[in-house]
Formats: C-alpha cells, structure tokens, sequence
C-alpha cells in the first residue's frame, strides 16, 4: 500500500506508513469498467429529425410509426426526439382529416 | 323535448368545428340529424370510449406502450386512411356506419399513445397498454354505438351519443393541448444527483 503524504510503499496490512507516520487509507476500488456507447447510439442528427417533423406534417403516418420506435429507444436523445414526432403525428392526423372533412371530401 | 332539440342544435353549432356537416352523410333518428357526420361521430365515439377506459384504468402515468403495441394503435388508422382517400379520389362510396368505424379506429387508438406522452420523462407504473385487452371493450362499445346511430338509435339515445361525442371531442382538444404546454413549452428539467459529500 502506497502512503499518500511521502509515497513510500507499506505492507498491505500496515495501518500507518512505516516512514513519516501517516494514516494508511485504503483505496476504493475503481467502479466497473462500463464500455462507451457509440456515438451513433446517443445522437440523432438535426437534419433528421427536423426532416421526419416536417415530412410528420404531411404524413401522419410517418411520425406515429417513427416516434413509436424512437420513443421505445433507451436513449434520453431518441426518446425525447420520438416524442416530439409523435406529437406532430398525431397532431397532423387530426388536422387532415379535420380539414379533408370540412372540404366534404372524406 | 324542445330542450332536447336545443341541446342537439347546440352540439351541431360547437362541436364539429371542420366538420362538414352534410345531412346526407351524417346519423339520422326521426327528424333530428346528428350534430357531426358518421366519421366525425365515430372519431369522436373512439376517443370518449378510450379516454374513459384510460380513466376508469387508473394507470395514466404509465410507461408508454412497447413498440408492437404503439405500432397496432396506429394501425387502427390505417382504415381511416385508405377509406378516406378511397371516397375522396371517387374509387368507391362507403356506408354509413363503415365511415363512422373507420373514425372509430383513430378515436380509438389516439388517446393510448397521447396520454403516456404527457409523462414520458418520468412514467409512474407498468405500461398504460400492456396488451390489447384493455382496448376490447372501448372498441365493442363504440363499435355498437355507430351501428346504433346507423340502424336506428332511440330519440333519447341518440341524444345521449351526441353529447358524449362531443366530450370525447373537447377532452381530446384539451388534452393535446396540455400535453403541449407540459412537455415542449414547460419541460421538467431533472436536477442532477448531489453526491454525498465524503467525511473527512
């Protein structure tokens, strides 16, 4: 065991640094090793998801569809970015048919 | 009955906002015409069924539905959809009660996935859709309500259909609204973990 005031090394089983005295504290063990997940995993890029927002306006479908596999992703980022498709999907299915409705045409 | 006229008059001239209202297309009983047509009737039966067995389920802060479930709820538009584009494009001229379950599909599968949103961040329980039971008997009831206004529902029923369709609409408004305000204008920022501080 290495004393943290002279770094003289000590027995294992010593309490005090044989050399300047110092209280000999054991280390904690260093956490487990947890491997970084790859960037692609975390991120969304900003042109994908301002285009699948945008093409949700037109085509409900493909922001229900979309959010509903990100919004079941572990990842904070893709979670928070199917919701907001979700959210633009539903709330452009109901605009279209609203309004394909008042036209008379549904 | 003259009170019961009114209230139908009423609904005709506030609950429908897009709606376009077409007598031909929408519920008859009697004399009185239904306030909205079949597909807005059937959109809005959906939504007030679902909403309340969300309600009468207890679970709404529950995680949202796992993929396969989400991914059957927007298929229950797909109908909607394809029927829709089928009579505006003049292929064929659906019934009336095929166009109010058509509505009844979104009615139904929209509030499963707009409710979990509101608490996406922070779920409270088991998934509010787990299965697909807790839709059967949502889609039952809406399911015989449209046939009813079809087929022949009773002047009080009908009436009854009437206000419960506009519920099912204003609730459904309200809600989209608050989950707005509660998750993209207000988003509950989580405050990092203090560490406990190491004794000297």
């Amino acid at each position: 065991m290495q004393c943290s005031k002279c770094g003289s090394v000590n027995p294992p089983e010593a309490k005090f640094c044989g050399k300047c005295g110092e209280k000999l504290v054991q280390a904690p063990p260093p956490p487990p090793y947890q491997p970084p997940l790859p960037p692609s995993d975390e991120v969304v890029s900003e042109g994908l998801k301002i285009g699948i927002a945008v093409a949700s306006g037109v085509i409900p479908l493909l922001g229900l569809i979309m959010g509903a596999i990100y919004i079941n992703n572990p990842s904070p980022v893709k979670k928070k970015v199917g919701k907001l498709w979700l959210y633009i999907g539903i709330g452009a299915m109901s605009f279209w048919c609203l309004v394909t409705l008042a036209s008379g045409n549904l | 009955m003259n009170t019961l006229t009114t209230l139908l008059d009423f609904l005709h001239e506030w609950s429908g906002w897009f709606c376009h209202k077409l007598s031909e297309r929408s519920p008859h009983s009697e004399l009185d015409v239904f306030p909205v047509c079949f597909r807005c009737a059937g959109w809005q039966l959906g939504l007030f069924a679902s909403y309340l067995a969300i309600l009468a389920g207890g679970n709404w802060r529950g995680r949202f539905p796992s993929l396969r479930v989400a991914l059957t709820c927007v298929a229950l538009m797909l109908p909607l959809v394809i029927d829709g584009i089928g009579n505006a494009l003049h292929g064929w001229n659906s019934p009336g009660w095929f166009r109010g379950l058509t509505g009844l599909g979104v009615g139904l599968g929209i509030p499963w996935l707009l409710v979990p949103l509101a608490y996406v961040d922070e779920p409270i329980g088991p998934a509010l859709l787990e299965n697909l039971r807790p839709l059967l008997w949502p889609a039952l009831a809406g399911g015989m309500a449209v046939l009813a206004l079809d087929f022949g529902a009773g002047s009080m029923a009908f009436r009854v259909l009437a206000v419960a369709a506009a519920a099912g609409w204003f609730v459904f408004v309200g809600h989209f609204l608050f989950v707005f305000l509660r998750s993209f204008v207000s988003p509950a920022t989580p405050q990092p973990k203090q560490l406990p501080s190491s004794s000297a």
